[in-house]
């Protein structure tokens, strides 16, 4: 865990080292000290408050990933996949499109939209066969995304290029945005939400166990279920509002996390928290440096990891 | 410390009959009670009545003569364990690590792991004979090894009543006999039990009570030797039975095969 927290504070000091702008740690240093040297209004105002931003959203991805991993049984549950950043997406645009003013009414409308995904995704999924199966969920989760941002698309289309370049963000994940505003916002609003995910973290033990042997065992599996649905949704729906669709994080953190410090959430939540913002924060640096000074929307950078890892699991999850 | 049902009825939506109608059922610490029946006679529908983790129809089950849906759900495990028929885990765990899952319904959301956590967890390691075994992955297990880790983990939480749903259903001869045998250690260690199996054989010899189900009613309860006769067996099971008496008393059935029957079909006894 100790090597967890260098580990982070090294990949958000190389994301403030990187970007389009060079500049020497030499000069970055001063910029941090002093407002007035050279270069400082970009490492203050635009690469720390970015930096930070991308920690939060990518750790927040990541527990919601986890989390979802272990109350729906099924290690390919991710927030993208069961449709709620589909749906936090559609919510954001929709805000936009409306004239609802950027902050919290965006992120409001975006956990209406990733709640209502979740709802739809379930209600298919368990229409579909009478017990809840993990890969029927995962489906309808897809579809439901896949849903969402058609109509987010086509919302899109028609509307006036004021509002598209506002709502395309939503669409295509980037922390282009952030401010320390932004940062500050999304940094109170989510922390209740990790918190209660760690105040969950046994139950969530019990519950990767299966409801009947979660529920001898003294979880109520039911109220935890939601509970914790209800959480990551949040969660998902406060990442989208401020970053966009970025799928994947959740995915392949605690994946890798699993494997090195094992599954007993009260270690792994905040294990993949770090390991989360850290790669969040890495993804980020390739997308801003990779064709600079063109900009890779960061869900990219996150999907060219994520997919083939997808592609592993899934034929192993079959197999 | 009682679980009792009475008159409990469980319907599951869509089905043409009950799959439980009107069955009652105490437990109490010290006694081991087998139920026992043919497939789809609600065996598994009591068990998970009785866990509380099945809306009831009718009649009700109560610990201590509170129903089970009024505690709290890590109360009610401390006192009583359950082990479901299947689970699905989805993420490995080291044997010692799983075991200590038990626990969690003693230590709440935050508690530290204390010594007594601790020695819960070797005590029922050691009681199951996974010490050897502690430091090994579960996804490298047999399914003898794994169900005992699970019997284990039941443990651990240091319940005083325990409800099995076939648990030797996939042991060979050997580990199916230490099971019962540990099963009978545990009774007399004070804790209650309730096995469900369908292993009359060893039923017999090691059940205080047996409770025999039958279309998702009780169609007799008692004393080993007072429940298992050839007419009853024969009767729920479908299938004609003799019983023969052991040298130590217990009653040990014997389908028989179709030369054995008598001509009438109702053969109670080998020729």
């Amino acid at each position: 865990m100790t090597l967890l927290v260098l580990v982070s504070a090294a990949t958000m000091l190389f994301g403030v080292l990187v970007g389009a702008v060079r500049l020497t740690p030499d000069a970055i240093w001063t910029a941090l000290l002093d407002p007035a040297a050279p270069g400082a209004s970009i490492v203050r105002n635009l690469r720390v408050p970015r930096v930070i931003l991308g920690f939060g959203v990518g750790g927040a991805l990541a527990m919601a990933g986890a989390t979802l991993q272990a109350v729906i049984g099924n290690p390919l549950a991710e927030p993208w996949l069961l449709g709620l950043s589909g749906g936090a997406s559609l919510g954001a645009v929709m805000a936009v499109v409306i004239g609802l003013p950027a902050g919290w009414s965006v992120a409001a409308c975006a956990t209406v939209g990733a709640l209502v995904a979740i709802v739809l995704v379930y209600r298919i999924a368990v229409v579909a066969g009478r017990r809840l199966d993990p890969r029927v969920l995962l489906l309808a989760g897809v579809v439901v995304g896949a849903f969402a941002s058609a109509i987010s698309a086509a919302i899109l289309a028609v509307a006036d290029p004021f509002t598209f370049r506002a709502a395309a963000l939503w669409l295509f994940g980037g922390f282009a945005g952030a401010s320390w505003g932004v940062v500050l916002r999304f940094l109170l609003a989510a922390l209740p939400g990790v918190l209660v995910l760690i105040w969950l973290a046994r139950s969530l033990d019990l519950l990767a166990l299966g409801d009947e042997t979660a529920t001898a065992l003294g979880a109520d599996a039911g109220r935890v279920r939601r509970l914790a649905i209800l959480t990551t949704a949040v969660l998902t729906a406060l990442t989208v509002s401020v970053a966009g669709v970025i799928g994947f994080v959740g995915l392949v953190v605690p994946h890798a996390m699993r494997w090195l410090i094992g599954p007993l959430h009260r270690r792994l939540l905040p294990g993949v928290f770090l390991a989360g913002g850290s790669f969040t924060v890495l993804a980020d640096a390739i997308a801003r440096t990779a064709l600079a000074p063109a900009e890779l929307p960061v869900g990219v950078v996150t999907a060219l990891v994520g997919v083939p890892l997808f592609a592993v699991l899934l034929r192993r999850s079959v197999g | 410390m009682t679980l009792c049902a009475r008159e409990v009825t469980v319907h599951y939506p869509g089905a043409d009959a009950p799959a439980v109608r009107a069955a009652s059922l105490t437990l109490s610490p010290g006694e081991l009670v087998v139920v026992a029946g043919p497939n789809g006679s609600g065996k598994s529908t009591l068990f998970s009545a009785m866990l509380g983790l099945q809306p009831l129809v009718g009649g009700a089950v109560t610990l201590d003569g509170r129903p089970v849906g009024d505690w709290s759900r890590p109360t009610f495990a401390r006192q009583v364990g359950g082990l479901p028929q299947r689970e699905e885990g989805a993420f490995p765990l080291r044997v010692r690590e799983a075991v200590m899952l038990g626990r969690w319904a003693r230590l709440g959301p935050f508690a530290r792991v204390g010594s007594d956590d601790r020695s819960a967890v070797e005590g029922a390691l050691a009681r199951t004979r996974l010490l050897p075994l502690a430091d090994r992955s579960t996804d490298t297990l047999s399914g003898g090894e794994w169900q005992r880790v699970r019997l284990a983990r039941a443990l651990a939480a240091e319940p005083r009543l325990l409800l099995l749903d076939e648990p030797g259903a996939a042991l060979d001869l050997a580990h199916e006999m230490a099971l019962f045998e540990l099963l009978r250690e545990l009774v007399i260690a004070g804790i209650g039990v309730l096995a469900i199996t369908h292993h009359l054989n060893l039923a017999t010899r090691y059940a205080d009570r047996i409770v025999l189900l039958d279309r998702g009613t009780v169609a007799g309860e008692g004393a080993p030797a007072a429940v298992l006769t050839a007419s009853l067996l024969s009767r729920v099971f479908d299938w004609p039975v003799s019983v023969q008496a052991l040298a130590d008393g217990s009653p040990h059935l014997i389908p028989l095969r179709r030369d054995e029957m008598d001509p009438d079909g109702s053969g109670s006894r080998p020729r």
